[in-house]
């Protein structure tokens, strides 16, 4: 049965690096990827600000397919979109669907500190990604196999800088058997390879 | 290249650089056409939720396949065509036999065929005409769709539209030789090139 991840953004937020990595850890386990958001309840354009949503989520897409490889294939997404106070309707939203992994990005999450606490409770794990992550995907300007190296190796670097509550055993074993990091770490061998031939 | 000089080159200029594997070139190119890719697939299905769905599984079909891009057409009309082509497909699999299914042909000569290049020759050409469709004036539309989509018959419209059979009959023809004209010109300049005129 496949793992479910949620990435909750703040509606208004820029969430390119966030959806970036989250997308990342998605594709990596083969698991569908869920969005959260919310338009607020006093909104008085609510189509526009519902079609300002997606429109946020086509661009983070972009941004993230713009510096991904075209070999993985992206994850399925599904965005859920509530009306209300963005906190209180998450609660209630973890409530009803227990999800595996919760991506939160302080950037984008917007949600207060005490809050965590009520995700984590109500999650089966939580990765709270870096204040400032150095996940920079725009530094790379071409698809080759050095970058693809590089996407990996930033991936780990934020997970490495990422705060992780609650995550269970088997999430570095299902981590583990994706094959970008078979790649990553064949090339590393390779390099050290050739490093003590010289 | 620096960024300000891909923002300069036209669109089939950029797939030269991506298919060269320059990733700014497509992040340029995406972000050119991302909002209009989600505003032509709400024109279609009315929906918000799905036409983001549809968008995004548009976006990353069409930005996977730029090396297929022949050029025979300018690369909007080319997009276009797929966001149409995705649209009708999601309308004909959730509505099967409702909405689309058994729609009489405006063009009857030119959509008659029988091997598989036909049927997907057909496809963009009828995609092509409810990109017309959709651009006319609404009560033109109204009609056509009313008489040819939904098979409602004379008597039936002069009721709807509180208007004499002859008036009726009369709409009819110019709203169809409107459309039969508009469809001839897309097929000689280009989908894009006669919507922007209209």
């Amino acid at each position: 049965m496949h793992k479910k991840i949620l990435f909750p953004f703040s509606p208004g937020k820029s969430l390119n690096s966030g959806y970036a990595w989250a997308m990342q850890l998605a594709a990596r386990m083969n698991a569908p990827l869920f969005f959260f958001t919310t338009v607020p309840a006093n909104e008085k354009n609510k189509d526009q600000f519902l079609h300002h949503v997606h429109c946020s989520l086509l661009e983070a897409q972009g941004s993230y397919l713009q510096y991904t490889s075209q070999r993985r294939a992206p994850a399925r997404t599904e965005p859920h979109i509530e009306q209300g106070d963005f906190t209180g309707s998450l609660s209630q939203f973890l409530k009803r669907i227990r999800f595996d992994i919760v991506v939160i990005d302080p950037q984008t999450s917007g949600l207060p500190k005490t809050s965590l606490k009520y995700v984590v409770e109500n999650s089966n794990g939580v990765i709270v990604l870096p204040d400032h992550p150095e996940n920079s995907y725009h530094s790379f300007s071409t698809s080759t196999k050095e970058s693809e190296k590089k996407i990996t190796e930033s991936f780990y670097s934020v997970l490495h800088h990422s705060d992780l509550y609650k995550l269970q055993d088997n999430f570095f074993h299902t981590l583990g058997k994706d094959k970008g990091v078979f790649n990553y770490l064949r090339s590393l061998f390779e390099k050290k390879r050739r490093r003590s031939f010289t | 290249m620096i960024l300000g000089a891909i923002k300069k080159l036209s669109d089939e200029q950029l797939i030269v650089h991506i298919n060269d594997g320059d990733r700014r070139a497509f992040g340029e190119l995406y972000s050119r056409y991302y909002k209009k890719v989600y505003h032509k697939s709400l024109s279609i299905i009315k929906d918000p939720d799905e036409a983001y769905d549809l968008a995004q599984e548009t976006l990353i079909k069409a930005f996977n396949k730029l090396s297929t891009f022949r050029g025979e057409s300018s690369f909007s009309t080319w997009l276009f065509i797929i966001t149409h082509r995705h649209c009708l497909a999601a309308l004909r699999k959730g509505k099967k036999g409702m909405a689309l299914g058994n729609e009489p042909n405006l063009f009857p000569d030119s959509f008659a065929c029988t091997g598989l290049e036909e049927v997907d020759q057909r496809f963009e050409k009828e995609t092509i005409m409810y990109g017309l469709l959709n651009s006319l004036p609404d009560s033109e539309m109204q009609l056509l769709t009313l008489k040819y989509r939904d098979g409602e018959s004379i008597a039936k419209l002069q009721t709807k539209l509180n208007l004499s059979s002859s008036a009726v009959k009369m709409r009819l023809k110019r709203s169809k030789e409107k459309l039969n004209a508009l469809y001839a010109l897309a097929l000689t300049y280009g989908l894009d090139h006669v919507l922007t005129q209209l």
